[in-house]
């Protein structure tokens, strides 16, 4: 199974690239929605984890692009970012998001969690 | 003098500074998370007990440095001239035993005994949800944060007229007398809690202050130093 991380902070993609590995995972990391498009062109990715404040376009617009994508309108997109407000969850889910992680509240174990039970259910 | 206008024009952009700020912080906090909690899910390999110690210590901070944010995210975001509430029906026990579940770590570490004096299987109020259960969260998470290990805490939610009314007791450390006019305030901490070093932003109370405000209902406490607190709020069951 691939994953692929669409987030620009290398502290957290090295953590997430780090931790998911271990759960058997081949995981590619993009740092902005260009990078995130190639890497979805050289090979479709199961699951999306993808961050909502992102260099030059942002992940609701992305997001929102990929479910117009027929190669990726139905891969599991989870998103993984720290806004929690009511508004903008609502807005990433109706944008066509599998689920909303906040990364303050969830440990990279449960995190793992949350894809691997995402992937099972596809 | 400063008008009020012109005090309004500094405060917004400092309103903005600190949300901006907040939210800046989560970046970090969360590697902090992620990474203490890899090594307390032993991800990085066993640990000596010391080192297990210590990385809980860390662990414990930096939680309290999140719960610090998040308080001050949500009192920066009811600060805004129209917070944004979405006014729906709810069942309104469902939300507290939702509220009391999102704690059931904490009540666990620290072995509370919640017991529900009165807790009908349905009161249906119209109220923003997501606000309520921080307003929830806020009163029940302080009564188990303050309480001792092994405490007992006591929720009861009724009819009262055409309102809800909601209570949680505990019997914790108490509010002192002297203080207890100025616990609504924002960044108010009682000496009590500085002396035994809690954690917590002081915004708390404020934030649910507010919300009960805002929502057209009422708030009160009653509370004894080392005996215990018991905080009290109505909201109603129609919007008018």
């Amino acid at each position: 199974m691939n994953i692929l991380v669409v987030e620009d902070d290398k502290l957290l993609t090295d953590l997430i690239v780090r931790r998911l590995a271990k759960e058997k995972l081949e995981v590619r990391v993009a740092v902005d929605v260009e990078e995130g498009l190639k890497a979805i062109e050289e090979k479709s990715p199961n699951l999306i984890l993808l961050d909502l404040i992102l260099p030059g376009v942002d992940g609701f617009s992305f997001l929102s692009q990929l479910r117009k994508n027929p190669k990726t309108n139905s891969t599991p997109i989870i998103i993984l970012s720290n806004i929690s407000n009511k508004e903008e969850i609502e807005r990433a889910m109706s944008l066509g998001a599998t689920d909303f992680l906040i990364k303050a509240d969830f440990s990279l174990g449960g995190i793992a969690d949350k894809i691997r039970g995402v992937l099972l259910k596809k | 003098m400063i008008d009020k206008n012109k005090k309004q024009n500094i405060e917004k952009p400092k309103l903005e500074i600190v949300l901006v700020t907040a939210h800046q912080l989560k970046t970090p906090l969360s590697a902090l998370k992620w990474i203490f909690k890899m090594f307390l899910e032993g991800d990085a390999g066993s640990l000596t007990p010391e080192q297990l110690d210590l990385i809980k210590k860390g662990d414990e901070a930096n939680e309290g440095m999140i719960v610090l944010v998040n308080d001050l995210l949500n009192a920066g975001r009811l600060e805004k001239k129209k917070p944004l509430y979405d006014f729906q029906r709810h069942n309104f026990p469902d939300l507290i035993k939702s509220v009391t579940s999102e704690n059931s770590v904490a009540i666990k570490r620290k072995e509370i005994n919640i017991e529900f004096k009165l807790l009908p299987k349905e009161i249906w109020l119209v109220c923003d949800a997501s606000t309520v259960k921080m307003l929830l969260s806020n009163l029940i998470g302080n009564a188990i944060h303050y309480s001792s290990d092994g405490g007992k805490i006591a929720i009861s939610v009724k009819e009262v007229g055409n309102f809800a009314e909601f209570s949680v007791a505990d019997g914790g450390i108490g509010i002192p007398k002297c203080q207890q006019k100025e616990i609504f305030s924002k960044f108010f901490r009682g000496d009590n809690v500085l002396r035994l070093q809690k954690t917590g932003s002081g915004l708390g109370l404020y934030v649910a202050k507010k919300i009960v405000k805002d929502h057209g209902g009422k708030i009160w406490f009653e509370s004894e130093e080392n005996k215990g607190s018991k905080f009290y709020f109505t909201l109603p069951l129609k919007r008018k």
